[in-house]
């Protein structure tokens, strides 16, 4: 944890030119850069709602209105894959960078999350827009979210880490973890309620450990109440121990992989 | 004697030749508290039992058949690359080209690179903007400096990113064929900036055209097959060991 704020002390100028060339140089060509940002996880909700209202999909009771259910859950489920999945190609996306520069490599870690944070304050907008539609109570536990997004943001960027490096040794490995991770999207309560469905269903989407953090910080935002404050706490921990196990090992395993990016 | 900026001992440096074949031990040894220090089948020796000690100041050439180990030397020296046998010590900030369009964005302008490209050498934006006006100086591209980097000639961007280098103020200066690109005007203007620093700044400078170290190497290090093979004080004396690598 010490190199993270090493990284961030003495290379923040660094962080900062990395969110330029990503946030705003990688659209310079289009017009409409932002709505790119919010583009996909839009698209699932229109495709999700259009399923929903034509009745091909039944979400079960999910205790708010469909649409704010699927916006809230789609993007915070979007939140973490792209988190995953940037930090898990940090070695891919950067090589010729990382095989030129001794640089310390948590600054492109801290880069990504500070660009998916400002991907899902643009997401969290559509979010907050679809609350004033259905005209939903403000609560100021809302502004608690970031909060009880902290176990959702650890998890992702522990098996971003863990993966950013089995990418390098073992692709095959990385990428069926890719596969996985977008059916999990099917057994987490982002699209249907969890007590719908197959019994068996059900005790997947229970052992889940998404289930719990899309949902906390769903109802926290949306319904601003959380009724379960000792598995919110248990996914807080669980989620510090995998990311300070994923540290080590990213840092033990860091300067093995940087002379195998192209081989 | 003059203090040593850059002492290597006994370094070896080892890669696989086939790495496929090298996934289940990849995978195994990261997993390892231990580190494996002996050959596997499907592994080489890029480097093998390279000590090298360089003073401050000096004007260091190396040079080498392709695939001699120079680069891989250099990327454990500069931090990129560990070594799996032997120590590296150095003193002081190590500042390296080893490519050059690398940390440089097509689609900024020349301008905007220059911050990007510090921060990569941990300078702070105060220190870059402060120093703005003598990278654009020495590039001698001011009237390219609104252009984005993409439209740059392999020349130009040598310039620039050697003009970037002169900021950060290197301790140990590497130069991987970072010049062999630019017009000869500004190869002899970069080569006469290296003598001038010679008093605080020492430079290791790796390439395959050798004519750039007459004149300018006080010492020339020849490499083959990862290991060194000669360390020359002349550019004569470098030439015949060069030559003698062809008959091994």
């Amino acid at each position: 944890m010490l190199k993270f704020l090493y990284a961030i002390k003495n290379y923040n100028n660094l962080i900062w030119q990395l969110l330029n060339v990503n946030l705003i140089v990688q659209y310079k060509k289009s017009y409409v850069s932002t709505f790119w940002i919010v583009f996909n996880p839009l698209f699932q909700v229109i495709i999700w709602s259009i399923l929903h209202f034509s009745g091909f999909v039944n979400p079960g009771d999910v205790n708010m209105p469909y649409l704010l259910y699927l916006t809230s859950g789609m993007t915070l489920w979007w939140f973490s894959f792209y988190l995953y999945e940037n930090i898990s190609t940090i070695f891919i996306s950067n090589a010729g960078m990382i095989l030129d520069n001794q640089f310390p490599k948590e600054v492109l870690i801290i880069e990504c999350i500070i660009r998916q944070c400002i991907y899902y304050f643009f997401n969290l907008l559509f979010v907050i827009l679809t609350m004033i539609l259905y005209k939903v109570d403000f609560s100021f536990m809302s502004l608690l979210l970031p909060f009880f997004m902290l176990p959702l943001i650890f998890f992702s960027v522990a098996l971003g880490m863990f993966f950013s490096v089995i990418r390098i040794l073992a692709l095959d490995i990385a990428m069926a973890f890719d596969k996985f991770l977008s059916l999990v999207l099917f057994f987490t309560p982002v699209l249907y309620a969890y007590q719908s469905g197959h019994p068996i269903m059900k005790n997947i989407i229970r052992f889940n450990p998404y289930s719990y953090m899309i949902t906390l910080p769903r109802n926290i935002l949306i319904l601003g109440t959380c009724n379960e404050y000792k598995l919110f706490f248990i996914t807080l921990v669980i989620s510090i121990i995998l990311l300070i196990l994923s540290v080590a090992f990213f840092h033990k395993a860091e300067n093995k992989v940087v002379e195998k990016i192209f081989l | 004697m003059r203090n040593s900026i850059l002492e290597i001992q006994n370094v070896s440096k080892k890669f696989s030749k086939n790495f496929t074949e090298s996934i289940p031990s990849n995978l195994k040894n990261i997993f390892s508290a231990k580190h494996r220090t002996e050959l596997e089948p499907h592994e080489f020796w890029s480097l093998n039992d390279v000590s090298l000690s360089v003073g401050t100041g000096e004007l260091v050439g190396i040079i080498g058949p392709n695939g001699s180990g120079k680069t891989t030397l250099m990327r454990i020296v500069s931090g990129i690359y560990r070594q799996d046998i032997g120590t590296v010590k150095t003193n002081g900030r190590i500042a390296a080209i080893f490519a050059l369009k690398s940390g440089m964005h097509p689609h900024l302008t020349g301008r905007e690179n220059i911050f990007v490209k510090a921060s990569l050498y941990g300078l702070t934006k105060n220190e870059t903007e402060s120093k703005v006006e003598s990278i654009i100086e020495f590039s001698g591209l001011r009237d390219f400096m609104e252009r984005p980097f993409g439209v740059y000639s392999a020349g130009m961007k040598a310039k620039l990113a050697f003009a970037i280098l002169t900021a950060v103020e290197p301790q140990l200066f590497i130069i991987d064929e970072g010049l062999a690109v630019g017009d000869k005007i500004y190869q002899e203007k970069c080569f006469q900036y290296l003598k001038d620093q010679k008093h605080k700044m020492t430079t290791i400078y790796i390439t395959n055209q050798h004519e750039h170290l007459i004149n300018f190497a006080d010492r020339i290090i020849v490499m083959h097959k990862g290991t060194i093979i000669g360390d020359a004080n002349s550019y004569e004396e470098a030439e015949s060991i060069y030559e003698s690598t062809k008959s091994i």
